[in-house]
């Protein structure tokens, strides 16, 4: 009798198991399911308002994943989402391993949507427009006319090259009041590892290259010389911390004056504002590997649909959303902005205490946030003038962005190489030949 | 009058009427380990797009064309051996002093606490510990990638010595004490008793210390992961680094088929250990 019994909560444990993985994907009709990965990503207020103006009745439920989980899901077959929206790098391998429906076909349109930011050529598959931005990054430097008067030197072109550069820092630093004492810097960040802005200038050499030359060998023999004298030079001030953009705007790095500052061209810190707003500065572009080829690094983030999207209808309302008048005419300011209109928005929505950012909660072992109709969000006037704004969109659509799945431990490898090499404890050649097998790593064998 | 054959033993241990009781167990294993190495195994015979269906063994003929993949095996093998050969020579010290010496057998247990840390913990310890800003380092002239190898190195025999020096004290203790007095009475020395005696007669339970050294030594690519990420020294990028990138990747064709290559390699090493293992018995017995 015992052994019955055992053998029965024995059996009954091992159903309830298998009771656990039967997939329940009965979709809710109501209910529009975006997978994200980050949280910032969910952050759409004038998508989801104007999606809302249409599906009052519908409910945005946005789900939290970690890569390793989101890569489980698509293993499995079990996205049980209707849209996804990731950084580009991997909606773009999901394209390509044909788990995404083409948008413009979605959406009835020909090709990519006129009235968003030009990044047509990166969002182009065969198939069709594979995912729409909802947000662009890409930094951005700015020159104080005032000491570059003062020092002599006159402002750079703009799509300049490192060589360029180079040319431009062997003129810092100066010393202006004759007392001895340098008074003048290019940059602030002389020493690499207390500079966190200028560390990201030297990935993005790294960055630059992955996609143009396919050994190692090419980019060392050409720039290593080139980076090391960049990297080692008296031009840049040393710093002790990481201020902000503006702070170093407003009263040079210690009192010190300086040129350029590495800012982020994403809006959310006023910067082409505020250098619009003042007339000694002047926006200025990162230098280029290749002044013919005229692109600037940042990130972006695409809003795509899986071909197995359950509920295809509220995705396709989604994406009409995101290119209609009533999304493109509102803006957004938080960490991911979604000002990737052609044209200037009119308004601003406000949310000074940030309580329409996203806040997910678990529920049934997933990270969830939910976005229903009938909010009551602050409406300003657009903050920037349209002069500020087509200049930023035309750089913004000069983006080049990472293909490559490489993630953040690829450049926190990369710069730990650099930092051998520049401290001194690891030769051209060593450096030349593990970043070598960083890239071939990263790039994979197909 | 025919003689009667000789009857042949029974190769389960066990009434065969109480082969029923094994059945949720079997079902586990089927369902946990044998029903996914299939899916992988068929996985591993798919293109790289959902598309691509089915391409035969072109996986196979294109991780076999990689040179990171062979990178990732060679490092994996070295640091399995060089890891377990590290580890078992000192658990067979540590062993051995602590069977001389009685009095020390109750900090056996203090060797056993690293088995029981988990592993994101130890590896926050051994980053403060042994990170490129440690102390140690400046003592010792070495560059930074040789730094990290000994640190997985260390971090490896420190969690993994305790357990291995129990297993092999546990052997020691069941060694008849007459044999090895009767042969220190014929005048063996220590030496001679560790070499000719003791050793053979371990041999069972180092086999067994071997493949527990060898499963852990198949899954250090977890601590390696935790201690230096997706891109690790040239030198301890394993096997696991590679399949991981595949599945970072969506590229499941090649994933499926790295891990399958390299789980029969596993599974031929183990065969072997258990070999190794039946044999130690049967010439204990």
């Amino acid at each position: 009798m015992m052994k019955k019994l055992i053998c029965a909560v024995i059996l009954f444990a091992l159903l309830m198991n298998c009771i656990v993985f039967l997939p329940f994907a009965v979709a809710e009709e109501n209910v529009l399911k975006i997978a994200v990965i980050n949280q910032s990503s969910a952050h759409n207020l004038p998508t989801e308002e104007a999606f809302f103006k249409s599906n009052p009745n519908a409910t945005i439920e946005y789900r939290l994943y970690t890569e390793e989980q989101f890569n489980t899901m698509m293993l499995t077959g079990k996205m049980g989402c209707d849209l996804v929206i990731l950084p580009y790098n991997y909606a773009l391998n999901m394209a390509k391993k044909g788990y995404l429906t083409a948008v413009n076909q979605v959406l009835g349109l020909d090709g990519y949507p006129e009235q968003l930011l030009d990044v047509s050529q990166l969002l182009l598959m065969e198939d069709g427009v594979f995912g729409l931005p909802t947000s662009v990054w890409q930094t951005c430097w700015i020159w104080d006319i005032s000491v570059g008067k003062k020092a002599g030197i006159a402002m750079p072109e703009n799509a300049w090259t490192w060589e360029d550069y180079a040319a431009c820092a062997r003129n810092f630093p100066k010393d202006t009041d004759g007392d001895g004492k340098a008074d003048i810097y290019l940059m602030y960040g002389s020493c690499v590892l207390a500079c966190p802005a200028f560390q990201s200038v030297n990935t993005d050499l790294f960055k630059e290259y992955v996609g143009k030359y396919d050994e190692f060998d090419t980019f060392a023999k050409k720039y290593l010389d080139l980076f090391r004298e960049i990297i080692v030079s008296d031009a840049l001030l040393p710093m002790s911390d990481d201020s902000g953009a503006e702070v170093v705007l407003q009263g040079g790095y210690n009192g010190n004056p300086i040129n350029l500052i590495d800012a982020g061209i994403d809006h959310s810190d006023g910067i082409v504002s505020y250098i619009e707003g003042q007339e000694g500065y002047r926006f200025l572009t990162p230098p280029l590997m290749d002044s013919s080829n005229v692109t600037y690094k940042g990130n972006m983030n695409v809003c795509a649909m899986p071909k197995s999207a359950a509920n295809k209808e509220l995705a396709k309302a989604f994406l009409q959303a995101m290119i209609s008048d009533s999304a493109l005419d509102y803006a957004m300011f938080m960490e991911d902005e979604d000002l990737v209109g052609k044209n200037p928005p009119k308004y601003n929505y406000y949310d000074s205490t940030g309580s329409f950012y996203p806040q997910f909660q678990e529920r049934n072992n997933a990270n969830v946030y939910t976005v229903s109709a009938g909010r009551d969000i602050q409406v300003i006037s657009f903050l920037y003038s349209d002069e500020a704004y087509a200049q930023a969109q035309d750089f913004r659509e000069k983006l080049s962005v990472d293909t490559i799945m490489m993630g953040r431990d690829f450049y926190d490898a990369a710069w730990n190489y650099l930092q051998e090499w520049y401290l001194g404890n690891m030769s051209d050649e060593e450096l030349t030949r593990n970043m070598q097998y960083l890239f071939e790593v990263a790039k994979g064998v197909r | 009058m025919k003689s009667a054959a000789p009857r042949r033993s029974n190769p389960l241990i066990f009434p065969a009427r109480d082969a029923l009781w094994l059945l949720p167990g079997a079902v586990m294993f089927c369902l946990c380990y044998l029903l996914p190495y299939g899916m992988s195994f068929g996985s591993s015979f798919l293109g790289e797009s959902l598309a691509s269906g089915f391409v035969g063994l072109e996986n196979y003929r294109v991780l076999l064309g990689d040179s990171i993949y062979w990178l990732s095996l060679k490092n994996t093998l070295l640091f399995l051996a060089l890891a377990i050969g590290v580890t078992l020579l000192l658990s067979v010290a540590l062993a051995h002093v602590l069977f001389s010496y009685r009095f020390l057998q109750p900090f056996v247990v203090v060797l056993l606490i690293p088995v029981f840390l988990p592993a994101s913990s130890m590896a926050a310890l051994w980053c403060a510990m042994m990170g490129s800003r440690s102390p140690l380092l400046q003592l010792v002239s070495m560059k930074a990638e040789q730094w990290k190898y000994l640190s997985l190195l260390l971090l490896f025999v420190w969690k993994n010595a305790g357990a291995a020096t129990s297993l092999l004290l546990v052997g020691l203790r069941q060694i008849e004490p007459s044999i090895l007095s009767a042969a220190q009475i014929d005048g063996a020395s220590k030496r001679v008793l560790l070499c000719k005696m003791e050793l053979p007669l371990l041999r069972a339970m180092l086999a067994f210390a071997l493949i527990y050294l060898t499963m852990n030594g198949v899954r250090v690519f977890r601590e390696s992961y935790l201690l230096y990420g997706g891109y690790p020294p040239q030198t301890l990028y394993f096997v696991q680094h590679y399949i991981n990138s595949y599945f970072v990747r969506l590229d499941y064709g090649l994933l499926s088929s790295a891990a399958v290559v390299f789980s029969n390699l596993v599974l031929v090493l183990f065969y072997l250990l258990w070999h190794l293992l039946r044999r130690g018995e049967e010439e204990g017995t």
